[in-house]
């Protein structure tokens, strides 16, 4: 089951920069985030899943990424304010997508965007954080999967 | 007596009786005898005037006659002289005479008489003195008119006897005309008092019938007047009385409806207060779902809504909820309006005891909550016309109960853990807990490298990772299972089904690693558990033993070889078992210690792989044993070796079961690539296949065989890790030597 | 023609004008949250909304019920990252003409508005 949204989230960002980029994203090996291990690039932002299931989706990537992909869709001047709003975007786009799959249950919240460099994850207790990183022209980022399913119940 | 009193007393209360017969009864009587009275004493009033009146008459025609008389004597004397017949004129003095002689003698006798009207009446003898003195004085003048008339009469009568009547001469004549007139006009005198005293008389009659004439009209005036007057008077008083009672309720009946209002806006305060108080929302919904104008105030910042009069509960909900729910929740709603269906009924069902409810959070993202619904029916006449809700926000509780439901599953596993650990030795617990750290922590390190290996590409690079990870699992597994904790035994082969699934794959991409993270992910929580669970342990332990070797290593200052020693024996006791395969092991503790000493954990792991495979691979059944004429129970040993050339220490482990099956081998390593087909290698090369790999002749995998990477796994350790070196003796179907050599202590 | 996007993101309201503004319209608006969208409708009078969904201060859709509400020929394509068949659903349920997934490019944009357009 785990596995499934794991792959639900990787579809949704190759396809996010398939489509955006005309690019392949690889998704390099997940793994588990380590307690004091700081997983955020330069832009990070968060979306809070309530409904089938509960937690986070974090999406974080590097300056140079986003630039890159700023230009790419015709923002010929990026600055630190677009990445901001891009990287958003991008968290937005990749939860919502994720409800192809997982219904209209997973509901999403609007995007919350988190400034700076070294962040500690916050993810709920009980809930394992997945890291999900990801490769594009040799730029990286991750996707960072934090959820449990909800109870039965509702 | 008594009948009476209580007649008396009841009339007390019948007051319309009571007038009835004191009062209407005895004047409406009286009323009739009055008008009756004064009918007939009117009766003789009127008798009395006509009376009176005739009296009159007649006595004035005394008088008349009188006249008549003196007037009829002159006529005769007349005519006497005239020598003319008097006959007439006598007659009427005869009449004359005889008429008021008849009426005098009726007031002389009283006797019947005629009126001056023609009325024939009766005249009363006149009894008054007075009257009487008159009467009898005109009695003296009449007797002496009478006689004068009457001689005359007789004289000039009819019967003619001249002779006589020549006697009376017209000097008689004349003499009795002057004395006639002379008594006449006395008689007239006295008639006329006579009348005087018959009509005072008369009138004090008249007057004495009056009086009571008037009384009786009184009476019967006051009787005619007081009846309807007190009839009307009582009516009034009723009436008033009525009214001021109407009035005297009026006004106790508005105090009351005062009061009723008071105690009512008094209540209606009461029930705001409530409303205003009460923790639950609390309101009515009619058939359409739509909510009433009175609702408690909770309500509001329960569903975080103002204005809820009169707006649709369930446009309200269907914000909130998910489209399932919903759809529920309306079928609910219809339900409980359906009088057809049970109450009883449809409230166990409810479906809204405690819903999750998401509110939109203005600041973005959802406020999630739980809110809890119950319903009661509001029944009229049979039809359900409102539905009774309360709305309850449940969310702390619902966290609770979570919590606790979680914690209990949590515990279930936890027991199961606990009862699978409990007979471990602490030290080794913790050895064993350090272990999978360890081995946790190299997978996820192995699986975050960002570096890629300088040789081949990304595939190769992953499946080296790939491998990396399955080691690491595998002796999770093995270490996992000397200590018979199944549920670290079962997660660790399960994850290591999956690695292998993926290792068989020609390709490898990022995707299929995520089924790697998540089993490593389960792994950390059973570690997690497992943690948890030692905490709990230290200080309820109680040594299980099953062995005296298990008993030794409760004390925590065992040398490793001897825990080693131990553990393996407890993993051959068990795997003989679940193979049905008897065997016994023998150790050599010294020679085990002088290679484990300084790579316990190391040694350690090793030898149970030697051992797991050849449990599983080499040690025969008993009966095939028997028919080999071998001894029924299978041996293994580890005992030491000499020092190698090299001067490294050595040990065997030696099993003396069917060793290596080189046919077997040998097939498999053609279909592996590592021996061509043609090729006919001496048995030493076929026997290092084993080393390779992947490489494995089990025909099943069981929680004690390897997938063949046994192995290749005790080749890296031993060679690799440990800078020793390997070799393998065997003699098909006798027994297989396994030579490990270290590099010796250092000291 | 004119043209009112609503999209509480900066960067989806500059694509969306970079990929259409030029070629269809005269006049671009913007509103970032459903209330200031039916508000800047009423003012505005687009010919054409882009709608967002997921925005604070009420969402897109409750944005075009109200919309469509008040002018039943409003022509409005919903764009949003929501991939589920009932939200699209929901969409043209309440009136919109066309439902758009994110992430888009400037074609996908295009075709679409032709699309609804050419209806």
């Amino acid at each position: 089951m785990e596995e499934t949204i794991l792959k639900i989230f990787a579809q949704s960002i190759t396809r996010y920069f398939a489509t955006v980029a005309e690019g392949q994203a690889v998704l390099g090996t997940p793994y588990l985030s380590a307690d004091n291990e700081s997983v955020a690039y330069d832009f990070s932002a968060v979306i809070g899943i309530t409904g089938s299931h509960r937690g986070n989706i974090y999406y974080t990537a590097p300056r140079e990424k986003l630039h890159a992909l700023l230009s790419l869709i015709g923002e010929s001047l990026p600055d630190e304010r677009l990445c901001a709003e891009l990287v958003g975007e991008i968290t937005n786009t990749i939860s919502g997508n994720a409800r192809e799959h997982l219904g209209a249950g997973f509901m999403i919240s609007t995007p919350f965007i988190l400034e700076g460099k070294p962040l500690s994850v916050h993810s709920a207790k009980d809930t394992t954080c997945y890291i999900l990183p990801i490769t594009w022209n040799q730029h990286r980022s991750r996707v960072l999967v934090s959820l449990q399913q909800s109870p039965p119940n509702s | 007596m008594k009948k009476f009193l209580t007649f008396i007393t009841n009339l007390r209360r019948r007051p319309l009786l009571a007038w009835t017969l004191f009062f209407y009864a005895p004047v409406t009587v009286l009323a009739f005898v009055a008008i009756l009275g004064v009918q007939d004493y009117s009766r003789r009033l009127d008798a009395e005037l006509a009376n009176s009146q005739r009296t009159g008459g007649v006595v004035g025609r005394i008088n008349a006659f009188g006249e008549q008389i003196t007037k009829s004597i002159l006529l005769v004397e007349k005519s006497l002289r005239e020598k003319k017949p008097a006959d007439a004129s006598v007659y009427e003095l005869q009449v004359a005479a005889d008429r008021a002689d008849q009426i005098i003698n009726a007031f002389n006798e009283g006797s019947e008489t005629v009126a001056p009207d023609g009325v024939r009446f009766m005249v009363e003898a006149v009894t008054d003195e007075k009257a009487l003195e008159v009467l009898t004085q005109m009695n003296v003048i009449w007797v002496g008119i009478k006689t004068r008339a009457d001689k005359i009469v007789l004289v000039a009568g009819p019967h003619k006897d001249y002779t006589e009547a020549a006697a009376f001469t017209e000097k008689n004549l004349a003499e009795s005309s002057e004395f006639v007139a002379a008594q006449q006009t006395r008689l007239a005198e006295q008639t006329l008092s006579f009348s005087r005293r018959l009509e005072s008389l008369a009138q004090d009659r008249v007057k004495a019938l009056e009086g009571p004439r008037t009384v009786f009209i009184g009476l019967a005036a006051f009787s005619l007047l007081a009846l309807p007057g007190v009839f009307f008077f009582n009516r009034v008083r009723l009436a008033r009385n009525a009214s001021a009672r109407l009035a005297a309720e009026l006004g106790s009946s508005q105090a009351r409806l005062e009061s009723q209002s008071q105690a009512l806006s008094t209540a209606k305060a009461e029930t705001d207060r409530i409303m205003e108080t009460v923790q639950e929302g609390l309101l009515l919904i009619d058939a359409q779902g739509v909510i009433g104008d009175y609702h408690s105030r909770e309500l509001t910042a329960i569903l975080r809504q103002e204005k809820l009069a009169g707006r649709s509960l369930l446009q309200i909900l269907e914000r909130l909820l998910t489209e399932k729910m919903f759809n529920t929740t309306k079928d609910y709603v219809a339900l409980l309006f359906d009088a057809n269906r049970k109450e009883k009924a449809v409230l166990k069902v409810n479906p809204l005891t405690d819903i999750e409810v998401n509110f939109p959070n203005p600041a973005g993202g959802f406020i999630n909550r739980y809110l809890g619904f119950s319903f009661r029916r509001i029944v009229e006449n049979g039809v359900v016309t409102r539905v009774f809700v309360a709305v309850r926000d449940v969310t702390t509780q619902m966290e609770l109960e979570k919590k606790l439901r979680d914690s209990e599953r949590h515990k279930d596993r936890q027991l199961d853990i606990l009862l699978g650990i409990v007979h471990v030795a602490p030290a080794e617990l913790e050895s064993f807990i350090v272990l999978v750290e360890q081995e946790l922590d190299t997978i996820n390190d192995t699986l975050r490298a960002e570096h890629f290996a300088a040789t081949g590409g990304q595939g190769d690079a992953l499946r080296q990772r790939l491998q990396t990870v399955f080691r690491s699992v595998h002796n999770v597994k093995g270490n996992a299972a000397v200590l018979q904790l199944t549920t670290f035994q079962k997660a660790a082969d399960a994850f290591e089904s999956k690695l292998n699934d993926l290792l068989n794959r020609p390709q490898l991409t990022g995707d299929d690693f995520l089924a790697v993270v998540v089993a490593q992910a389960g792994l950390r929580a059973d570690l997690g558990d497992l943690m948890e669970l030692r905490e709990k342990l230290v200080g309820l332990r109680q040594p299980v033993a099953a062995n005296p070797s298990a008993n030794a290593s409760s004390a925590t200052l065992t040398s490793p070889a001897v825990q080693i020693g131990a553990g393996l024996q407890q993993l051959v006791a068990d795997a003989a078992r679940d193979l049905d395969k008897a065997t016994t092991l023998t150790i050599d503790d010294y020679a085990l210690h002088t290679v484990a000493a300084d790579r316990p954990a190391l040694v350690r792991d090793v030898l149970i792989q030697l051992a797991r495979n050849s449990l599983a691979h080499s040690v025969e059944p008993a009966p095939l044993r028997l028919s080999a004429g071998k001894p029924p129970v299978a041996t293994l040993s580890v005992r030491a070796l000499p020092r190698s050339d090299d001067g490294l220490v050595g040990i065997a482990f030696r099993d003396d079961g069917a060793g290596l099956n080189l046919v077997a081998i040998r097939a498999r390593a053609e279909s592996a690539g590592l021996i061509s087909p043609n090729a006919s290698p001496a048995p030493a090369d076929i026997a290092r296949c084993i080393f390779a790999p992947g490489f494995s002749t089990a025909a099943s995998v069981g929680a004690h065989s390897g997938r063949g990477m046994g192995m290749d796994i005790i080749k890296a350790k031993v060679v690799d890790e440990a800078g020793g070196a390997i070799e393998v003796h065997c003699t098909p179907g006798q027994f297989c030597e396994f030579h490990l050599y270290f590099p010796a202590t250092i000291a | 023609m004119k043209l009112l996007i609503v999209d509480d993101s900066l960067i989806m309201r500059r694509a969306i004008e970079r990929s259409l503004g030029r070629s269809h319209f005269t006049e671009v608006r913007t509103a970032t949250t459903g209330v200031q969208a039916i508000d800047m409708f009423e003012r505005y009078q687009p010919d054409v909304v882009t709608m967002d969904i997921t925005m604070p201060d009420m969402d897109g859709l409750s944005a075009v019920d109200v919309i469509i509400k008040r002018n039943p020929r409003a022509v409005i394509l919903v764009v949003s990252a929501l991939a589920d068949k009932a939200t699209a659903v929901e969409a043209i349920k309440r009136g919109a003409s066309g439902f758009l997934l994110k992430p888009i490019t400037a074609e996908s944009v295009h075709n679409a508005l032709e699309d609804i357009l050419t209806d």
